[in-house]
């Protein structure tokens, strides 16, 4: 008998140890974790008060040229993004750089190879960071530099009515310019007289 | 005990996975803020964490620089800190908007001109500001190896052309040259900057037994020359017309065409023209502050925009009924290298290289020749009904 209350007085007490062991570990844990915790707990917060930007789809326009390469083309096109500006724009973007659908007579003005690095927006302004392939894989020229140019502010103020211009900036810097001729060294508003009225020609 | 060792290997595993969490998120830190004063320049280095970027605006009524940093934030609310040297008083940063670091240099001279560079190893802004930029086009006329070539060095055997009249100048910019080759043939890889360095000098030659013209180029030889001092070296000559030679290029082979461009007109609002009447001061004049310098040059032009629209609709006429090319028509833009021109301007595009057709047309040197005789042809008309 009192060789078993032993046994058993032995295995409560190794329970107990066991059990302050996991406490311990669970407290050093915690101390470890509770800054992110809290920062998670913070994001918690922020979410449930502000409604996450729910992904919503709509139509917009994207200007491509034309066959000859002297005017401008609207197409339309259906994007997925939240509500924000700079998501939007993103979108936008993306789906000019893909290009006109292969259907249409119309001629990409952006090299698929380009990418956006950033886009911030600030007093009415977007301003689109790209990559240095905007420029490098550009093929040159008067035409296609303008319509580069214009196809980008255009597909943005025009799906963006809140912001009136737009600068292209080149791996986080403003630019001269694209390839030696139209100036982007500051903001650019929108240019309706590049673009043509029925996509023929 | 063996439950125990699981439960403890269980634990840091589970601290492992939360570890890299924590330190996934880059904060883009603005660091260090030093900089240096040289008897030419001083020179502000920010440090900045890698991929942040910038964008510049110079600002008047006292003088500063403005260089807003993104992504970025600053350990600190704000900071301030006092240079007092010939180029920059002080030094300001502070948090502008989330993400957004306002960086402005509080500069001693109303004419100062800056340049903003960033640099990697270790990553930081450098800002340079110097005094005001030299007279470039003086000492390019000064110097012997110069790149503008005067009408009477063309080898020549027809006499000097006779100046009692009216001379007539007329600057010619062939387009690209050097390090920027332009847009490249797509069939022959024929480059844009050897076919609008043969059209200008063939254009240079037909002129050349004018009366009463004189013609120079910008460059004479494959050379690079940026921008502004295309422009440059015109108004320095005092040029009547500034006409800039280059070969298009599109995405796709089929655009083709001959095209002629003037610049857009600059509007700065209202207000701009008081801005400009208030520094009524002569163009040359180093007082006048580089913005509203930039706005008064922009009003000059917009005087010549009338002038630029009817020489670019006249030479696009010719240019078409000589080499019987495609009509693409006249349109105006913001043209980088027209926009400091005080004189009607216009930029000529003469074919695309991006058209194999087209491309093997102007290897050829009679087409060349045609091309250059429709430029001319247009220029005369135009500078006719001046006289």
């Amino acid at each position: 008998m009192p060789q078993k209350r032993k046994k058993s007085l032995k295995k409560k007490r190794r329970s107990f140890i066991f059990i302050a062991v996991i406490a311990g570990a669970l407290f050093l844990a915690g101390l470890f974790l509770s800054p992110y915790l809290w920062r998670k707990g913070q994001e918690i917060k922020e979410w449930l008060i502000k409604p996450p930007l729910l992904e919503e789809t709509r139509v917009v326009k994207l200007y491509f040229s034309v066959s000859k390469e002297d005017y401008l083309f609207p197409q339309e096109r259906k994007i997925t993004s939240s509500s924000e500006v700079t998501s939007q724009a993103k979108a936008i973007l993306g789906e000019l750089i893909n290009g006109p659908t292969s259907s249409s007579l119309l001629v990409p003005t952006i090299s698929p190879k380009t990418q956006v690095r950033a886009v911030y927006v600030k007093d009415k302004c977007i301003y689109v960071d790209f990559f240095s392939a905007l420029q490098e894989k550009h093929p040159g020229g008067s035409s296609g530099e303008l319509l580069t140019v214009y196809s980008i502010v255009n597909s943005l103020i025009d799906n963006l009515p809140s912001q009136s211009e737009v600068q292209i900036l080149i791996e986080g810097k403003p630019a001269n310019t694209l390839a030696g001729h139209i100036d982007i060294r500051k903001p650019l508003s929108m240019n309706l007289d590049l673009v043509k009225v029925s996509p023929a020609g | 005990m063996r439950k125990l060792g699981a439960l403890l290997v269980g634990l840091s595993l589970l601290l492992f996975l939360f570890v890299p969490f924590t330190q996934a998120e880059i904060q883009y830190e603005v660091g260090k803020v030093t900089y240096e004063s040289h008897s030419d320049y001083t020179r502000v280095s920010i440090e900045v964490t890698p991929g942040t970027g910038y964008v510049v605006k110079d600002l008047q009524h006292p003088p500063r620089l403005l260089v807003n940093l993104y992504p970025a934030s600053l350990a600190s609310l704000s900071k301030e800190i006092k240079v007092g040297d010939r180029f920059v008083e002080s030094i300001r940063l502070d948090q502008e908007s989330k993400g957004v670091v306002r960086v402005v240099l509080d500069l001693n001279l109303s004419n100062a001109t800056s340049s903003v560079d960033l640099s990697s190893d270790p990553s930081r802004l450098l800002i340079e500001i110097r005094g005001p930029e030299e007279d470039l086009v003086a000492a390019i006329l000064k110097e012997k190896d110069s790149p503008i070539i005067r009408e009477e060095e063309f080898p020549s055997t027809a006499p000097p052309p006779k100046k009692e009249k009216t001379i007539y100048t007329i600057v010619l910019d062939p387009g690209h040259g050097g390090k920027d080759p332009g847009a490249i043939g797509r069939s022959t890889g024929l480059k844009e900057k050897e076919v609008t360095l043969q059209v200008a000098k063939e254009v240079a030659r037909l002129l050349r037994n004018e009366a009463g013209i004189r013609v120079y180029l910008t460059r004479n030889s494959d050379e690079y020359l940026s921008l502004d001092r295309r422009t440059e070296i015109a108004n320095q000559l005092g040029a009547d017309m500034f006409i800039s030679i280059h070969a298009n290029s599109g995405y796709r082979r089929n655009a083709k065409g001959v095209e002629t461009f003037f610049n857009s007109q600059y509007s700065y609002g209202e207000g701009a023209e008081e801005v400009a009447a208030r520094e009524n001061k002569p163009l040359g004049s180093e007082n006048v502050p580089d913005e509203a310098k930039l706005i008064i040059w922009d009003l000059i032009q917009n005087a010549y925009r009338s002038e630029s629209n009817d020489l670019a609709h006249t030479v696009q006429k010719e240019l078409v009924q000589t080499t019987d090319g495609e009509d693409r028509g006249v349109k105006s833009a913001g043209f980088y290298v027209l926009r400091g021109a005080a004189m009607p301007a216009i930029l000529v595009e003469i074919g695309f290289l991006s058209n194999p057709s087209e491309e093997t047309m102007l290897k050829k040197e009679d087409f060349r020749e045609k091309i250059a005789l429709g430029i001319v042809k247009g220029i005369k008309r135009y500078y006719q009904g001046k006289l």
